[in-house]
């Protein structure tokens, strides 16, 4: 009786079981969300400058474009409570809008986890939820052309009741635009249909997945004025603004998970040393 | 006249529409802005009933493979199970609990989560490809490195100079490289829809009906 040639798989530095790297990501993610370390957070230039920008619109009115797949929330929604903090405390009135079928679902979701206490009293005067705009790229241009096309807010109320929007009939009335991106398509036609008709700036809340390619775009001078990027761009704002919350939290894993990274890669290229480079 | 309808009529309506909002874009000309802004809302209240096609498609596609009875049909009875509980809560409005309750518990949890099994694949795609083996993937591995330290706050805490390259590396090298990629495609976008305005593109071919 002849055992069967079973060609046994090498196990080595270089050939780690994808399910050992899973399980040492889950602790590794898992164990700070639930007791946060409280790792330093240091602000970057970029986000400063988003803050202090932001700040300079103390007193007007700016629009957020939630434009984002459920999935961008992980960055996208801290960075929506920093911003929407920061627009209260500086006393900026917000408008919620967006041309991704989600975005009255997200500022029904998000605007309560910063004016819950003044939502009876205030809401339609420093906040309101304009919900979905349809039609993509043309309803963006119907929207800065218009701001009362859109007729009534996402939860039925007539645009004409809600005294935040007396002054605002154009997108010229916004001090600037958020966009929060996901993906590089949008935040390109918000600058064709608002930044380049010259009706108003445009900042970006962006993943950092999307923000190298807006990077051509951030500057003073350019379309974007200013950008926050990430998780590590949320936290750096709710520092800045005086809130802690879920992205400080979150920073701490996302930096033990890139410390894993970085650690398989350098076991990853030990283990090739001593194969001697060889597959 | 069938065959008049089904090619040159959607090109030519894509064609007039194409050069009408380019026109109204660039010059203010009254009364075509007007048109042109009037033109923009019937576009946008078109676009909903683009449901309507989907609707039905998606249920005719599901009620066949569900008669069939074949390896599809358990993903087709959750598919139009699901689609029949959002819808009617749907219709008890976007404020009724239901629709709160399925929408924040169910849809956004799903979504999330869907998307974050990306970072195991990446964890483990990662420690598989990021192999020494000539000069460029070790140039590709150091700036890497070099950024996820920049912009994780651990990287800050070993030493503050990372913060600083990390934004050099994607104020220049990267910035110059996505500069660069963004200005192919804007030549190359505006090339397509030029093509596609004279009825002359792989698009004006689809629009025609891809003969």
């Amino acid at each position: 009786m002849t055992t069967p040639n079973i060609e046994k798989k090498k196990i080595g530095l270089t050939n780690i079981d994808s399910r050992i790297i899973w399980l040492l990501l889950l602790f590794v993610v898992g164990i700070p969300l639930l007791n946060p370390i409280g790792l330093p957070v240091q602000v970057s230039p970029t986000t400063r400058d988003f803050h202090n920008t932001l700040r300079s619109a103390q007193g007007g009115v700016i629009a957020l474009a939630l434009d984002t797949d459920p999935a961008g929330l992980a960055e996208l929604g801290p960075q929506l409570t920093a911003i929407l903090h920061l627009a209260r405390d500086n006393n900026i009135k917000v408008i919620l809008v967006g041309w991704n079928n989600n975005a009255g679902f997200y500022a029904d979701t998000y605007l309560p986890k910063v004016f819950s206490d003044v939502w009876e009293t205030r809401y339609g005067i420093d906040f309101v939820n304009l919900g979905f705009i349809p039609g993509g790229e043309t309803g963006m241009k119907q929207f800065a052309e218009d701001t009362w096309s859109i007729t009534s807010d996402h939860y039925g109320e007539s645009i004409s009741q809600l005294p935040i929007m007396e002054n605002i009939r154009t997108a010229s009335d916004l001090d600037y635009i958020i966009e929060f991106c996901w993906n590089i398509d949008l935040p390109q036609n918000i600058m064709r249909q608002f930044v380049a008709p010259g009706y108003t700036k445009m900042l970006a809340a962006s993943t950092a997945l999307v923000y190298p390619s807006l990077l051509p775009f951030i500057g003073p001078d350019k379309s974007i004025v200013a950008a926050v990027k990430g998780l590590d761009g949320a936290a750096q704002l709710e520092l800045l603004s005086g809130h802690p919350g879920e992205a400080l939290k979150g920073t701490d894993a996302q930096s033990l998970a890139h410390i894993l990274l970085i650690i398989f890669i350098v076991l990853g290229n030990i283990g090739l040393i001593f194969r001697g480079g060889k597959r | 006249m069938g065959s008049l309808l089904r090619n040159n009529l959607p090109s030519l309506i894509t064609a007039i529409l194409g050069f009408f909002f380019i026109l109204t874009y660039y010059f203010t000309i009254q009364p075509l802005n007007e048109w042109s802004s009037t033109l923009a809302k019937i576009i946008s209240l078109t676009s909903l009933f683009a449901i309507i096609p989907g609707t039905i498609i998606l249920i005719k596609r599901n009620t066949a493979n569900i008669l069939k009875r074949g390896n599809e049909s358990v993903r087709s009875i959750v598919t139009l199970s699901s689609f029949i509980i959002f819808l009617v809560s749907g219709l008890m409005g976007l404020n009724s609990a239901p629709w709160k309750w399925l929408y924040n518990n169910v849809f956004l949890i799903l979504s999330t989560a869907i998307f974050s099994l990306l970072a195991f694949y990446i964890m483990s795609a990662a420690y598989r490809t990021f192999r020494v083996r000539s000069w460029e993937s070790a140039v590709l591995l150091i700036v890497g490195l070099l950024t996820i330290l920049g912009v994780v706050p651990f990287g800050a805490a070993i030493w503050s100079g990372f913060p600083n390259i990390a934004n050099w590396i994607s104020k220049f090298p990267s910035t110059g490289t996505a500069r660069g990629i963004t200005i192919g495609i804007a030549l190359g976008t505006a090339g397509v829809i030029i093509r596609t305005l004279i009825g002359r593109g792989r698009l004006g071919g689809f629009i025609r009906g891809a003969e």
